[in-house]
């Protein structure tokens, strides 16, 4: 039967035009109601996420875990969405709160914290490319770049909808440049990098190198596609002309990166911000073999034709509704985010799957940053266009998402491992079970501080550089770091708002796969290498993180008036685990702990330290 | 084969072992876990250590590889795949002279700005942008007729690391570590000196371990100032405290790790610390070029100012890895963007006399400090980049990628020096003769190493991997 199905839809697909087969690529079909499977219910269902999971398992005997423990899902949340660890207080309030909503209450809280844009808008710079200097040799800094990191974090704070922080990146200045936010979004298209100290014909093609940074990125980041593919000639995989791509190059060519006084300041002064200063329609050709030499035509400016509606030419309609002098900027706005007649419908899809990537760790289409026909088939389609379409009900509004999965059995299942399973789903593509997450570079630098009671939350501002060792600032090609910086409350900032120089990538960041944002990324890498392990074991920042986590669990431990020394050991062991891993330690536990410091020449500054380097402090639940 | 041989899947029933125990760790005795405690401790010096040398499936050629990686695509038509029949041509289209399906440079087709003459006793055929490896031609044997399947860096990068042009699968070195372990338990098995101007496009999967456990990916390591940073212990710590915090961090991890049997990550970063701890006394030595004579530096062109001086110092610490038991060592030359790497893509000559001088003396030096040394014999050593640049012209005189036909070398290790294997077609645009593609590289890689490319295999989601899928066969007519 399945047979025939297939030989049938292959007949029909033959006889479709070639326009029409490219639509009816999965991730370029509009989204259709997808029905919410019910037959699937049972006690271990939350929402309509598990419904799907489980259909989707359908007869491979992988049911999934059951709730993890409330400990657990605690933390969990808090890494998930704030990337900082429960107090203690916060901990025992949960354990303790009775209410049947109580873990609902819980996400929501987080939701509302200011700390949720630090961490999500940190996913998004990564996919933004989103470095402070220009990069390549001569690296010059972008001191007025930093407004668009805030305007990210301030944008996801406020949960503002997706489609218009889609709007605001590529044309915030034109839709509603009375808008400080629209303004500063913009910075989107000047956080890549710029090849500089260049003239003559070089200038030209560095300039055309900018375009191609700017439309790949605009294609990685909110299509999912690959569009800088098509620069020298078209897409070898995609239905993407090179004429497509240099109608995109076409929005973007009369403009430049430009300062803007901007009123987004601390207490709403005035601040230069790096934004897009866009200019009025161009001659645009196309360049043969993506050479500067070779010069073709007047292409204009235009969007992906194969999402696109048949017949319609969308650079007219920008042209006649818009402004008749601007650059279509708008046009080119409206076209990505219309679920109908444009790409609104894979922009929901590849932001839905963005958000399941980052809870889960791996998304339903696993090349996050490629859904066209070379990257992988997602897991779950169903599942992955019904959160599309709630995205665009709900107003394309991600909060509610974030709840959604949050709350779903699917998401708050144990990581408890299984041998039959795993030999089913060694991939755990049907979900079985939660897979361990590894914190970031970003986010094990945000808890070592926190445990050590040193991390400074002030919100936003102008980026910080803490102190990075003189060997590692001379290995780059000039002086690209302060060699006399000395870490204090100043510096102790959460990482997003560390400079991002793309030549000098803090060691802490780099040693930890931090992308180098040359290009826009989607999933990082998770590396496995000694010089991590040198790094937590001997780096001076995070030795003298170890003795302020010293004195701050043996202050605590004091307050609870130890009898004996040996009490004091193990209030500090106590004290420590609440502050590492947001639990109790066991009676063995404290026994170990106190055993180690009470060794010859062992200190608590030592016992501290090798907490801040165990797995259980780098892997989450 | 894979069974017996793969000792870390030893590794991995031993944890199995723990975990049928039947329940999680608190059901498990304590008693029992510390008497395992000299293993737990260090895992690394147990029998079941995932770096721990193996007997190979039969008698070795080469005991270590030095894989010499010019990245952006060197030019073979400029370089070692001489082609007077480009001058008879010049400026015509490739499609009256080849089929060229597939080509995205349409540009004229352009001979070679250098000279090319023979070398040696094998009459080799190197441009005169080469002087100082010209003299040492007769240890390498050519392979000109090696082929890719992506115009683009990434992909091909990808390719020659891994035999995939996708990403998540085990690099060569990665197989090479898991099939043979290592012979310096102080060092990593598997180390990658990147460009000091970035790494390659694609960065770290190309020495990514894919599903191989992570035990086998490489470590890389700065390759100007100071190569491994946080080597030395912080002053306010003894060795002897050190050595007891990772006892105390093992036996905590150790217990962790009951509820993840299976985790690779989880396993991989316990044995990091165990060898980033004996690292600290090892490492800062085998990198210490400072320690060779002067002789032996200038041999690989490491004077201040000369254009060898950086990967000269990389070659040469190659050599002192290798020779302190180091599996597999690749070197990058280039890094970052444009012409910071062998990218030609505006000026063959501007891009090619660069990188050319930066190189030809350090691998020259190579080879002979090698040989003098006696280390050539038992050295494998591979030279390549991800592709070769077209025949025909782009932009102002550079050559675009080129992955249809092009050129690599391996000298050392159980080759036959002098010999050559494979053609280009008489522009050097497709691999003609005795095609060679990159699985036949990795075949003939581990077959020098005593391996089976058929039989070192890898059981992940429900197949056994293999470095070469299912194709490779090993280049006999290079192999002494």
């Amino acid at each position: 039967m399945r047979l025939i199905l297939f030989l049938l839809s292959f007949m029909a697909a033959s006889i479709m035009s070639t326009a029409a087969k490219e639509q009816a690529y999965w991730a370029f079909r509009p989204l259709t109601p997808v029905e919410v499977p019910t037959r699937a219910t049972n006690s271990w269902t939350r929402n309509a996420i598990d419904l799907f999971v489980l259909k989707n398992a359908g007869e491979s005997q992988l049911s999934p875990n059951p709730s993890a423990s409330r400990h657990s899902l605690i933390r969990r949340a808090y890494f998930d969405l704030i990337g900082l660890a429960p107090s203690r207080r916060e901990v025992e309030d949960f354990i303790a709160n009775s209410s049947s909503d109580a873990y609902h209450q819980l996400v929501s809280q987080l939701l509302s914290s200011p700390h949720y844009g630090e961490r999500w808008g940190r996913h998004w710079l990564d996919v933004a490319r989103f470095g402070e200097s220009h990069g390549y040799e001569s690296d010059n800094e972008r001191p007025t770049a930093w407004t668009y990191r805030d305007a990210v974090i301030r944008a996801l704070n406020e949960d503002m909808p997706f489609d218009r922080f889609t709007r605001w990146q590529v044309a915030g200045d034109t839709l509603k440049g009375e808008d400080a936010l629209a303004q500063a979004l913009t910075g989107f298209l000047t956080a890549g990098s710029t090849v500089t100290n260049v003239d003559g014909v070089d200038r030209e093609k560095a300039m055309y190198d900018k375009m191609d940074d700017i439309v790949s990125a605009t294609g990685s980041a909110f299509l999912g596609l690959t569009i800088g593919c098509a620069r020298c000639h078209d897409h070898k995989y995609d239905p993407i002309s090179q004429r497509d791509y240099y109608r995109l190059v076409g929005f973007f060519l009369p403009g430049k990166p430009a300062d803007r006084d901007l009123p987004i300041g601390d207490k709403g002064n005035t601040v230069k911000a790096l934004t897009w200063n866009g200019g009025n329609t161009r001659k645009n050709p196309l360049l043969g073999r993506g050479d500067v030499e070779e010069k073709e035509g007047d292409v204009g400016s235009g969007v992906l034709t194969v999402l696109s509606p048949a017949g319609s030419d969308l650079t007219n309609w920008i042209r006649e509704t818009e402004n008749k002098s601007g650059d279509g900027r708008q046009g080119l706005a409206r076209w990505l985010t219309d679920v109908d007649k444009g790409a609104g419908a894979l922009l929901a899809r590849v932001i839905v799957n963005r958000l399941w990537q980052h809870h889960f760790g791996i998304g339903l289409v696993k090349t996050s940053n490629n859904f066209g026909s070379v990257g992988d088939r997602p897991t779950n389609q169903e599942l992955l266009d019904w959160l599309a379409t709630e995205l665009i009900s709900g107003g394309w509004r991600l909060k509610p998402i974030h709840k959604l999965i949050m709350t779903s059995a699917t998401y708050m299942q144990s990581t408890e491992w299984d041998h039959k399973r795993h030999a089913l789903d060694p991939e755990n593509n049907f979900h079985w079970r939660r897979q361990p997450r590894r914190l970031e570079a970003e986010i094990l630098r945000d808890s070592i501080m926190n445990t050590a009671g040193t991390l400074n939350r002030k919100l936003y501002g102008p980026s910080v550089k803490p102190w990075v060792s003189s060997d590692a600032v001379k290995t780059g090609s000039t002086n690209k770091w302060p060699t006399n910086v000395k870490d204090g409350p100043e510096t102790w900032r959460r990482s997003i708002y560390v400079f991002m120089r793309r030549s000098m990538r803090v060691p802490f960041f780099e040693t930890f796969d931090v992308p180098d944002a040359m290009q826009s990324r989607g999933l990082r890498e998770k590396t496995t290498v000694p010089t991590q392990a040198l790094l937590l074991m001997n780096n001076e920042f995070v030795r003298q993180q170890a003795a302020h986590f010293a004195r701050r669990v043996t202050a605590l431990a004091k307050s609870r008036a130890p009898e004996s020394k040996a009490d004091e050991a193990r209030a500090i062991v106590e004290e420590a685990y609440w502050l590492a891993f947001s639990r109790k330690a066991t009676d063995n536990e404290i026994e170990l702990g106190a055993e180690l410091m009470a060794r010859e020449g062992q200190t608590v500054e030592n016992f501290c330290h090798v907490l801040l380097t165990l797995n259980e402090f780098a892997y989450v639940d | 084969m894979s069974i017996d041989f793969n000792r870390a899947s030893r590794l991995i029933s031993r944890r199995d072992l723990l975990s049928n125990a039947g329940c999680g760790f608190g059901s498990l005795a304590l008693a029992g876990l510390m008497a395992d405690q000299q293993l737990l401790a260090d895992p690394m010096s147990g029998p079941d250590s995932p770096l721990s040398p193996r007997q190979p499936h039969f008698s070795a050629r080469a005991k270590r590889v030095i894989f010499l990686f010019m990245y952006g695509g060197p030019s073979h038509v400029d370089l070692f795949d001489h082609k007077p029949a480009l001058k008879k041509y010049e400026g015509k289209n490739v499609s009256e002279v080849v089929d060229n399906k597939g080509a995205r440079s349409s540009g004229g087709l352009f001979p070679s700005p250098y000279e090319f003459s023979r070398h040696g006793q094998s009459g080799h055929w190197v441009s005169d942008r080469y002087p100082h490896l010209s003299r040492m031609i007769d240890r390498t044997a050519m392979l000109r007729g090696v082929y890719g399947h992506s115009i683009s860096h990434a992909p091909a990068l990808f390719e020659l690391n891994t035999g995939m042009i996708r990403t998540g699968f085990p690099s060569v070195g990665s197989w090479v570590t898991y099939g043979l372990g290592s012979d310096n338990r102080d060092l990593p098995g598997f180390v990658v000196l990147y460009d000091y101007r970035g790494g390659p496009i694609g960065g770290s999967p190309n020495w990514g371990s894919g599903f191989l456990p992570g035990a086998f990916q490489g470590t890389p390591v700065r390759s100007k100032g100071t190569p491994i940073l946080n080597l030395n212990r912080p002053d306010s710590l003894a060795y002897s405290q050190q050595r007891e915090m990772l006892d105390y961090a093992g036996k905590l991890n150790r217990r962790h790790m009951t509820g993840y049997p299976s985790d690779n990550a989880l396993e991989a970063r316990i044995q990091s610390f165990e060898l980033a701890y004996r690292m600290q006394s090892a490492a800062p030595e085998a990198l210490d070029i400072s320690q060779e004579k002067e002789s032996t530096r200038n041999l690989y062109g490491i004077e201040n100012g000369n254009p060898g001086e950086y990967f000269g110092s990389q070659c040469l610490m190659a050599r002192r890895l290798v020779e302190r038991g180091v599996r597999f060592v690749q070197l990058y030359s280039g890094g970052g963007h444009g012409d910071n790497n062998w990218d030609a893509h505006g000026s063959i000559v501007g891009n090619h006399d660069k990188h050319c001088a930066a190189t030809d003396q350090p691998i020259a030096g190579l080879l002979q400090d090698l040989e003098q040394r006696g280390l050539l014999d038992e050295t494998l050593v591979v030279w390549g980049g991800e592709f070769g640049r077209t025949p025909q012209k782009q932009g102002g005189n550079g050559r675009d990628h080129h992955p249809f036909g092009f050129t690599m070398w391996m000298a050392g290790g159980g080759i036959k020096g002098g010999t050559s294997y494979g053609e280009t077609d008489e522009i050097g645009y497709h691999a003609a003769v005795d095609r060679t593609s990159v699985h036949d590289i990795h075949a003939t890689i581990l077959h020098l190493m005593g391996i089976d490319h058929k039989a070192l295999t890898y059981h992940f989601s429900g197949r056994d991997f293999r470095l070469t899928d299912v194709a490779g066969k090993v280049i006999d007519r290079v192999l002494a």
